[in-house]
């Protein structure tokens, strides 16, 4: 008797459970159990790469995710330094402006870190803010870190050539002078 | 016999009330734990980084009804520094979610008007998480209006889906 009683409490514990709004909680629970979210990071925020035309200019970045499977990066520039920081404003790619850019396309990343290298290089002077980013194949989350690029021509550098080209120049002068003046010593001697 | 019982029981008592003694003896060592956390300076979140959850349903949208529901995304800040986030839709042609809107709150407030923006012109900053917390939330609604939407959709489609990008750079 007391068996059946308890039997029947409990089918009417569980008839309360389904018939009341508590069902509408455990959905939102099971709802919140299976949303997922995705984290992913960069290290620096700002990447400063100040260097000489012709020269490869470098620096490290860190990616950070939770995510398994492959990120893909990007580079974008801005039309000057003085561009809001909002992703719009990055839309121009480096080959248009004359920057060669070598960094990881496309990133292995197994819920862990990953040091990467960015180099640019460019045959004229530049002064740039542009952005690296990296986001999942399969993802809703992208991070980029600020580049400041700026690329000037090696003036000291120009100057020593000019100044051995100027050099030479005297030296094949001189050479000149010296032999027309030795034939006319020689002339004049015999 | 009554007598052996009680005394028994009494034998039965003490054990039970002595070893309780014991056992508080034994754990009178009690484990403290704490995380010790960012003291050298180097804490292991990265200057920026982002939190966006996987999924969203916008339930459903017909030609009479163009606007759907209006759920709203909770977005993460997990970094160190302030950042712009700006949601960016990872196929540029798509003809039917260029036409999702967002805002970070319904109703008018401090001056800020509760005005959607299309994806493309939106874009919203979160401050850095404050000291002691990891993570610094902002919510954002969004939904699809597709009262301007020219294009013909021939047949019924469900659970129609297209990616969203939300992008973090330096705020």
């Amino acid at each position: 008797m007391k068996m059946s009683m308890t039997i029947g409490r409990r089918s009417y514990s569980l008839q309360f459970l389904v018939d009341s709004k508590h069902v509408f909680l455990l959905i939102f629970i099971i709802s919140i159990s299976s949303c997922s979210a995705l984290q992913i990071g960069i290290s620096p925020a700002k990447i400063n790469l100040s260097g000489f035309v012709g020269e490869d200019i470098c620096s490290s970045v860190e990616i950070k995710s939770d995510y398994y499977g492959n990120l893909n990066g990007d580079i974008r520039f801005g039309k000057n330094m003085n561009i809001e920081n909002n992703i719009n404003n990055f839309n121009i790619e480096p080959e248009k402006i004359g920057i060669r850019v070598e960094y990881p396309k496309t990133l292995r990343i197994e819920k862990d870190t990953r040091d990467i290298k960015i180099c640019l290089n460019s045959d004229r002077e530049i002064e740039t803010k542009g952005v690296l980013l990296y986001y999942p194949d399969e993802g809703y989350a992208g991070v980029g870190s600020l580049i400041f690029a700026t690329i000037r021509e090696n003036i000291l550098k120009k100057q020593v050539i000019t100044g051995l080209f100027i050099m030479q120049g005297f030296l094949i002068g001189d050479l000149l002078i010296i032999l027309v003046v030795g034939r006319k010593l020689k002339k004049f001697s015999e | 016999m009554k007598i052996i019982v009680l005394y028994t029981m009494l034998f039965v008592c003490s054990i039970i009330f002595g070893s309780s003694f014991v056992f508080a003896q034994e754990n009178s060592s009690m484990t403290v734990e704490v995380d010790l956390i960012d003291f050298n300076g180097t804490s292991n979140a990265s200057d920026i980084s982002i939190e966006v959850p996987d999924y969203i349903d916008l339930g459903q949208v017909s030609k009479n009804d163009p606007v759907s529901n209006e759920p709203n995304l909770y977005i993460n800040n997990t970094g160190k520094i302030n950042i712009s986030v700006t949601p960016v839709l990872k196929d540029p042609e798509e003809g039917i979610f260029k036409w999702l809107f967002f805002r970070t709150q319904k109703s008018d407030k401090e001056g800020i008007y509760n005005i959607s923006e299309k994806i493309g012109d939106f874009s919203f900053s979160i401050d850095k998480p404050s000291t002691g917390n990891s993570k610094k939330t902002k919510n954002v609604y969004i939904h699809l209006n597709l009262t301007d939407f020219n294009g013909v959709i021939n047949e019924d489609v469900n659970d129609y889906r297209s990616q969203v990008i939300f992008f973090a750079i330096p705020g």
